[in-house]
Formats: structure tokens, sequence, C-alpha cells
């Protein structure tokens, strides 16, 4: 501004400085001719003088309007080396600083990716254990309720042999019922050998009595006298060993009674701690298989997490194209700025669609014509983003 | 197993794409860019292929142009998955050859939805 400014200064003062000998040299003797020229001659040498003062270091030898053109094309020159520095060394590194972000971005997002697929790899190995765990789990409920029958069924058996007892108890005690019929007769074989005894006794009276006729007959009278007596002893031996009998059922069919009572409770204990421990076990399991199916929903959940992540950490691919095509724009804008400092001109429709070629995807051409772009990360499902040819 | 060939030079992409396809049991081959996915064609029997389309050294279309040129692989199935989704460029992709046309970012039932029609596990 300054170097234009003496320009034209320069261009004004040179100019009064020749009308002022013109008119000089054209008012003849005229006194007020005379008068104007010398004045405006002074005022114009004047003027130089204030201008050279106040610019010391300007040659006195040339002519002050071709110094400060020369001033201002070395101004111009050395504005546009420094806009060539500036477009050569700050674009590209700006453009460094971008594809380092970018590169940071891009390993954090891979190192990020590794860790989620990894994590569903863990996830899907446990769900299949759980799936496994439940299916070996399903054969030992399985397991548990044929156990469960088959003890039952052992149970049952027990119970049937001990009620089969039953009718050969029965047996035993009208066996014992018989013996008491057989006491009853070994006493009246008793009476019926008494009897005998005592008519022998009075048929050997009568023999005696008869004298030599009844001989014979006190002699068959004492031998029936003699089988009455051995009859008699006889009914005595029976009526002690039925009664030794008679004792023997007795007694075994009281402990046999016992033993059958016994065996009802323990058969019944049995069955009852049958069933508590298979109920300790089933309960157990059930609660093993709802631990198991909670584990399989969260582990699901997590997965279904981890799905959603992934289709987000896809953002850094549509990031890191975006980035790669602001540097691509900036080295082209860095180029046309060069050769346009050099004197080219730049065709700015020529520029943006240039630019423009490096496009993949809609928000830079929304951003492009200056609409508002809306991001992928709000598309729906709406979207036609799965289209078959 | 079917076997397949996963392209994008995003190596968040290549495993998120990988992750859901190992799960849904399929096998996954990896390649970086179009150039190195035609050399891992060369011996292999892949039975789908999944391509990105701005990717250095050979883009994805150019990428199935030549895949479509290749006696073996003529009509093995291309899925586009990429963040373009200008109606211009999915006809580039249509008349290269691609069977379906996937905008990143993507959810994977839906990846795997348009690849289990193409080709069982």
């Amino acid at each position: 501004m300054a170097a234009n400014g003496k320009f034209f200064l320069s261009v004004i003062l040179s100019s009064a400085v020749l009308t002022g000998c013109i008119l000089l040299l054209s008012s003849g003797l005229e006194e007020q001719s005379l008068l104007y020229a010398v004045l405006i001659f002074i005022m114009s040498i004047a003027a130089m003088l204030i201008v050279f003062r106040t610019n010391p270091a300007s040659t006195p030898k040339l002519e002050p309007a071709v110094i400060a053109s020369k001033k201002d094309a070395v101004d111009v020159q050395a504005q546009q080396q420094a806009f060539q520095e500036l477009f050569s060394q700050f674009f590209p590194l700006t453009c460094r600083q971008i594809e380092s972000a970018r590169e940071l971005t891009e390993v954090s997002i891979r190192d990020l990716s590794d860790c989620f697929a990894s994590l569903i790899v863990q996830i899907e190995q446990t769900v299949n254990a759980a799936s496994g765990e439940s299916a070996t789990g399903a054969a030992m409920s399985s397991m548990l309720e044929t156990s469960e029958q088959s003890l039952g069924r052992v149970v049952q058996n027990l119970d049937e042999v001990i009620k089969a007892n039953a009718p050969m108890l029965e047996k035993v005690r009208q066996l014992s019922e018989y013996i008491d019929e057989l006491k009853v007769m070994a006493n009246e074989v008793g009476t019926i050998a008494s009897q005998t005894n005592l008519l022998a006794l009075n048929a050997s009276i009568e023999a005696a009595r008869a004298g030599d006729a009844g001989r014979g007959f006190a002699v068959v009278a004492g031998e029936v006298r003699e089988l009455s007596i051995m009859s008699g002893k006889t009914g005595e031996r029976i009526g002690e060993k039925v009664s030794r009998i008679s004792d023997a059922i007795r007694t075994t069919l009281s402990v046999a009674e016992t033993g059958n009572d016994e065996k009802d409770k323990l058969v019944s204990e049995s069955e009852k701690t049958i069933e508590q421990v298979l109920g300790g076990i089933r309960a157990a399991f059930d609660s093993m298989s709802e631990s198991n199916e909670l584990l399989k929903q969260q582990s699901k959940a997590m997965m279904t997490d981890i799905s959603n992540i992934m289709v987000d950490l896809q953002f850094q691919d549509r990031t890191s194209q975006v980035l790669r095509q602001v540097m691509s724009s900036l080295d082209y804008m860095t180029e046309q700025l060069v050769n346009a400092s050099n004197g080219a001109s730049i065709d700015i429709d020529a520029a943006l669609a240039e630019i423009t070629k490096g496009y993949t995807t809609d928000e830079q051409r929304k951003n492009h014509k200056s609409e508002t772009a809306v991001s992928a990360a709000h598309k729906t499902d709406e979207d036609d983003d799965l289209v078959f040819f | 197993m079917a076997k397949i060939l996963v392209v994008d030079d995003s190596d968040t992409l290549r495993k998120v794409v990988c992750m859901a396809l190992a799960s849904a049991g399929y096998e996954v081959i990896e390649a970086c860019d179009g150039k190195d996915a035609l050399s891992k064609l060369n011996g292999e029997k892949i039975n789908l292929i999944i391509s990105d389309v701005n990717m250095p050294n050979m883009d994805g279309i150019s990428f199935v142009k030549e895949v479509k040129k290749l006696a073996n692989y003529k009509f093995t199935p291309i899925i586009m998955l990429t963040t373009e989704s200008e109606e211009s460029k999915k006809m580039e992709g249509k008349e290269a050859g691609a069977k379906a046309w996937v905008v990143k970012p993507f959810k994977p039932e839906k990846m795997l939805d348009a690849v289990q029609k193409l080709v069982a596990p």
C-alpha cells in the first residue's frame, strides 16, 4: 500500500513540475500568468523536496515512479514465494497429520475387532459347552427317571415278597389249630386207654370168678389191660410231642409275624429314603439346568451386543475413505495453487469436478452440495442396502 | 463346506465379514485388493466371492470383469460390499457381472442372508 501511494504521489508531483515549467515558458511577460507559473513551480519543488526527505534511501538520480514500481514487483515476487512455500509445506504437513490419525484409528479399530472376534469365539464355545451340558443333563434326567422307576419296582417286589409270606403264616396258624385238635385226640386216646384198662380189670375179676373156665379169659383180660396201659402211655407221649410241636409252631409263628412287621417298616423306610435321595438329585439337576439356561441366554445376548459393535466398527472403513479423499483433495489443491502462483489460471469448476471423482459415500456427495449429510450410522432397515441383480 | 473369497483393503471389514461367515460354517480366504484376489483364485475352488469396490492396485469392478474372463470362475456368484450406494455404481457392478450389492456398514445376519441365497454352507 505504501509503495503504491508513493508511486501515485510521485506521478502527481512529476506532472505538477512539468505543468509549472510549461506555464513558465508559455506565460510571456504578463504579470498574473508569470506569478501563477512561479507559484506552481515553487509548490511543486517544495512538494518534491518533502517526498524525497521522507524517502532518504531512494536514489536521487532515478525517477521516483520507476523506483516505486520496482519495489512493488519485488514485494509481489516475495509474496508468491511465500505462498509457494506455504502450499508445498503446509498441505503435505496437514496430509501427514491426517494420515497419521487415520492409521492410528485403523490400527486401534483392527485391534478392537480382533478382541471382539476372539470374544465371540469364546462365547460360542461357552454356549456350545452349555448346550452339551444341557444334553448331558437331559440324559441324566432321563436316567434319573429310569432309576426312580427301577427302584420303585424293587420296593414293590420286596413288598410283594413280604405279602407272599402271609398265606404261609396263615397255613402255620391253621397247623397250630390242628395241633390243638391233636392234643384233644391224644387226651381222648388216654381216656380210652384208661377206660379199656378199667374194662380189662373188670374182665379179670369176672374171669377169676368163673374159675378154671375163665382162666383163658383172664389171660386175654390181662393182655388187654397191658395194651390199655401201653395205649395210655402212647397217648401221653403223643400229648407231650404235640405240646412241644405246638410250642415250636407258636414260637415260629410269633417270630415270623414280628419279622414281617419289621420288614414292612424297613421297606417303607427304604421307599422314603429312595424318594428323598432321588428328590435331592432331581432338585440339583433342575438347579443346574436353570443355571445352564441362564448362561446360554446371557451368552446369546452378549453375542448380539458384540455383533452390533462389529457393525459400528465398520465405520472406521468409511471414515478412512473420507480421510483419504480429503488428503487426495489437499494434494490436488497444492498442485493447483503452485501452478496458479506461477501464473496459470485456476478453473474452479474443473477442480471441484476432479475432487468429486474421489467420493465414495453419500455423505461426501451431500456435503459437497452443502446439504446436510445423513450419517450412515442413522441408517434404518428400510434403507436399500441390499440389492440382488 | 463352501469356500468364500473375501476381498477388501480394510482389515477391520475383512475381519467382520470373515467372522460372520465362519460362524455360519463357511470356509473363508482373504485378499487385500483385486490383484491379490486374482492370485488367490489360482488352485483354489471358490464357491462365492465378496468384494469391495474402492481398493488400491485393482478396484472391485475391474476385478469382477477379470474374474468373468476366467473359465473356472465365469459362473461363480459375486457380491459387491461397498460404501457406494449410487445407482450408477450399482449399474456398473451389475454390468460387470456381480449378483448382489451390499452397502457398508452391514448387519452380519443381512450379509449371511444374501450369501445363503447364493450358496449353501
